[in-house]
């Protein structure tokens, strides 16, 4: 096992921090979609985290470790969490602002940039730590790729309600 | 050459898949992955479409949890580090077991009678009993302080904790159309 350090500092601080303001927005910001709506794509950032930290950041590829060990810690779990409330307000805004079609490309690249500081801003307080090579710009065709897929599936599922109503 | 192919899945060594190579296992746990896609698709549900999801992400959150915690921090058990066995392992983590979970809680929630719904909740088991063990013939999964019986026991518990997310789920969605 890899071991970082031992005590609790920077990175548990931003891991509780970015969590109580992001579900603390989503809870005091103007609701905009029903609960389980709301549930879908907080879920998806989550799982998204999940699914491809623990398919890349484990053996046989390991590219990086989180937070600070290699095993996985409860601050480990929160750490997934806190992507919950980026896929929620990802959307959020693109409904709220009714983001017109010539701009999506612009959007999502906003949304990667911000993606991108923040994991940058993650790895310098300890959160994650690279190995075997891996470097933050193999990070970042993560972002578009999983926005579209939200925006896809957000529309799916919007379909879905319409067609009940 | 195909027959030669499948010659090999049966290896007089019982290791079944293991010796006809990575791609095999890929093969086979696409396939599965595609036939239980198939039967989700194709089923009648009762359960909303944004609901189908959401218990989608919770189960396959809830499996690699408990696998990333018996592997890396228990030692329990340990994936193939293989990098197409890994490929497979995906599959089987975030597709089969997902999915089955799925179709059990559809046809769950179109049943009315506790018998049936006993019997089906037995056929659960028995499904997750032949997948688990057939991931582990073709090691995608190795046991070392584990047992079969534990691992489908867990997977029972995940499918009650997802019976009582959808019926809150439901119960929400029914507050907000009034």
């Amino acid at each position: 096992m890899t071991i970082y350090d031992h005590s609790f500092n920077q990175n548990e601080w931003f891991v509780i921090i970015m969590n109580i303001v992001g579900f603390g927005a989503i809870f005091f910001m103007k609701k905009r979609f029903s609960f389980n709506i709301s549930l879908f794509l907080v879920l998806f950032g989550i799982f998204v985290g999940f699914f491809f930290d623990h398919t890349i950041s484990i053996e046989p590829f390991n590219f990086y470790n989180v937070n600070d060990n290699s095993s996985f810690q409860l601050i480990d779990f929160f750490s997934y969490t806190m992507f919950g409330p980026s896929s929620y307000f990802f959307i959020y805004f693109w409904d709220w602002f009714k983001i017109p079609f010539k701009y999506f490309f612009f959007y999502i690249l906003c949304w990667s940039l911000f993606g991108v500081t923040l994991e940058w801003f993650a790895h310098e307080l300890g959160v994650y730590h690279y190995r075997e090579g891996y470097m933050i710009f193999y990070s970042f065709p993560f972002y578009p790729i999983v926005q579209m897929m939200l925006i896809c599936l957000f529309f799916k599922v919007n379909q879905s309600i319409k067609k009940i109503a | 050459m195909i027959m030669l192919k499948f010659s090999t899945m049966w290896n007089n060594k019982g290791n079944f898949l293991v010796l006809s190579g990575g791609k095999m296992i890929i093969f086979f746990s696409t396939l599965m992955t595609l036939i239980l896609a198939a039967i989700f698709t194709f089923q009648s549900k009762k359960i909303s479409f944004v609901n189908q999801f959401n218990l989608f992400f919770l189960s396959s959150m809830l499996l690699i949890n408990s696998m990333t915690i018996l592997s890396l921090n228990k030692h329990f058990i340990e994936y193939t580090h293989q990098k197409e066995g890994f490929f497979a392992f995906i599959l089987y983590r975030d597709g089969v077991c997902p999915l089955l979970f799925l179709i059990f809680l559809n046809a769950y929630k179109q049943i009315k009678k506790n018998k049936v719904k006993t019997l089906l909740v037995l056929g659960m088991i028995a499904s997750f009993f032949v997948i688990e063990f057939t991931a582990i013939k073709a090691k995608l999964l190795v046991y070392i302080h584990w047992h079969l019986i534990l691992s489908v026991l867990l997977y029972l518990s995940f499918f009650v904790i997802l019976v009582y997310v959808l019926k809150f789920l439901e119960h929400k969605e029914s507050e907000e159309e009034i």
